[in-house]
């Protein structure tokens, strides 16, 4: 699955392949999303995956076809209680001086020159019997760069709970 | 017991009734929840897949804000796909000591820092290992007698097993079976319970994703359960928002209930349904609950 995902940070990230399903926009739309809100804005999710990353993803042809096709539900959604009128036009949010703490955070990171990577799933067992996990900087990033550990790591090995 | 809480977003978004329950239910199995109200959403996978680092750095912040909650035993959440989430940033945040180090010299700026070997445990997990099935059901009021409930886990709570921690000691991936057992009520089997809901392919393919959760209600249905229950939110949205368009996918009436693991147990634990926000469901339980006593499954 690490591997997997390493792909598709290229394929998305890197790349931008945009085919036929709507997963670029979605990766998109929902990262973006968290970094304005801090949680998920479930709605805006929905119609920026299929209209594009931003508000005016809405009023796309492929966002308004899919909101008509799940109005029925929507309606019901909203006659039981299911969600709130308000949480789901505007969104919910964390508290102001978080959402900056967490929007440092995808700014710093995001601009890496290259991104940080530490793949469980390289062992070097060939070579070295000890380590476990390996830090690799792979990938372009979109900005300036700042610090990263050497890619030689230490490990602490297993960390499940 | 005292746990740094984290609801998740959904439980807070399109499935309040969720959050809702936990609150009520809380008191009732004498845990003390300590919203962590700072924290932001986990990523759910998808950030991984613009930036691993990113999405380790944030759930490490959430962690770190939950090792600060005075006298909290541990972290607990209500959503199996934060759960699956938190344990993969964890699992390598945990493994590496340098990266570690790394990650948290972003989070120093808050003042903040994670220490490894943080417990993050799903409520269903918590249920089982820390106040324990004789527990539970010493504090059963409504038994669920005859109610038959098809367990549904998803993926993220039972997929990957060895960073889940399942083994012979903890089957986590039996706890809904043993939870239903010790609520009083029978565990119906079906083929779909350990399957995906189709909730993570919804956006990308609509018609696949909701013939998936149509095939896992109507194998419900086929094992003559009364209605399902899960420990995730985004399992819920599929197999109870979207089901009358699941129905029409598939090609058959389905009315299948879908329940919030902590409204089963609150029904258990004798908490109004209303209370427990049952009625917010799409697909009513009205095989659960007869809505003119409040009794449970003998009136169904």
């Amino acid at each position: 699955m690490g591997q997997i995902m390493r792909l598709r940070r290229i394929a998305i990230s890197d790349q931008h392949i945009v085919d036929v399903n709507n997963g670029e926009r979605h990766e998109a739309a929902f990262t973006t999303l968290i970094k304005d809100y801090g949680l998920l804005h479930e709605a805006e999710l929905l119609s920026r995956s299929y209209g594009g990353n931003s508000w005016f993803g809405k009023f796309a042809p492929a966002a308004g076809k899919e909101l008509l096709s799940s109005i029925s539900v929507l309606v019901k959604g909203l006659m039981r209680g299911k969600f709130n009128p308000k949480i789901a036009l505007f969104g919910h949010k964390i508290p102001k001086p978080d959402l900056q703490a967490v929007q440092a955070i995808y700014d710093k990171i995001d601009s890496r020159p290259e991104r940080y990577e530490l793949n469980l799933y390289i062992v070097g067992e060939d070579e070295e019997p000890a380590p476990v996990a390996a830090a690799v900087a792979v990938g372009p990033s979109s900005g300036a760069g700042d610090e990263t550990p050497d890619a030689s790591t230490s490990t602490e090995g297993s960390a499940n709970q | 017991m005292k746990v740094a809480y984290w609801p998740g977003c959904v439980s807070r978004g399109f499935t309040p009734e969720l959050h809702g329950s936990m609150a009520k239910v809380a008191p009732l199995l004498d845990i003390e929840l300590v919203e962590l109200d700072r924290a932001c959403c986990t990523g759910a996978g998808v950030i991984a897949e613009h930036n691993q680092e990113l999405a380790d750095t944030l759930n490490a912040r959430t962690f770190a804000l939950a090792q600060q909650v005075d006298g909290a035993e541990l972290m607990m959440n209500i959503c199996s796909t934060c759960q699956g989430a938190q344990s993969e940033c964890q699992e390598r945040l945990d493994a590496n000591a340098e990266y570690r180090a790394h990650v948290n010299t972003t989070l120093a700026g808050e003042g903040l820092s994670y220490e490894k070997g943080l417990t993050n445990k799903n409520f269903l997990w918590l249920l089982v290992e820390e106040i324990g099935l004789d527990s539970l059901r010493s504090k059963v009021k409504r038994p669920l007698t005859n109610l038959k409930v098809g367990p549904f886990y998803g993926c993220y709570i039972v997929r990957p097993r060895e960073r889940l921690g399942i083994d012979a000691e903890h089957p986590r991936d039996h706890y809904l079976d043993h939870v239903i057992d010790a609520l009083g009520g029978i565990v119906i089997e079906y083929a779909g319970m350990r399957k995906c809901c189709g909730f993570p392919i919804i956006t990308m393919n609509k018609e696949a994703s909701l013939k998936q959760a149509g095939r896992h209600l109507g194998d419900a249905v086929d094992a003559e359960a009364d209605c399902l229950v899960t420990p995730c939110p985004l399992c819920h949205l599929n197999l109870d928002l979207q089901q009358p368009l699941a129905a029409k996918v598939v090609g058959r009436e389905l009315n299948m209930p879908v329940l919030h693991l902590p409204q089963l147990v609150g029904l258990a634990l004798g908490l109004d349904p209303k209370e427990l926000g049952l009625g917010r469901h799409v697909v009513r339980p009205t095989s659960v609950i007869d809505w003119s006593t409040s009794v449970v499954a003998a009136a169904a």
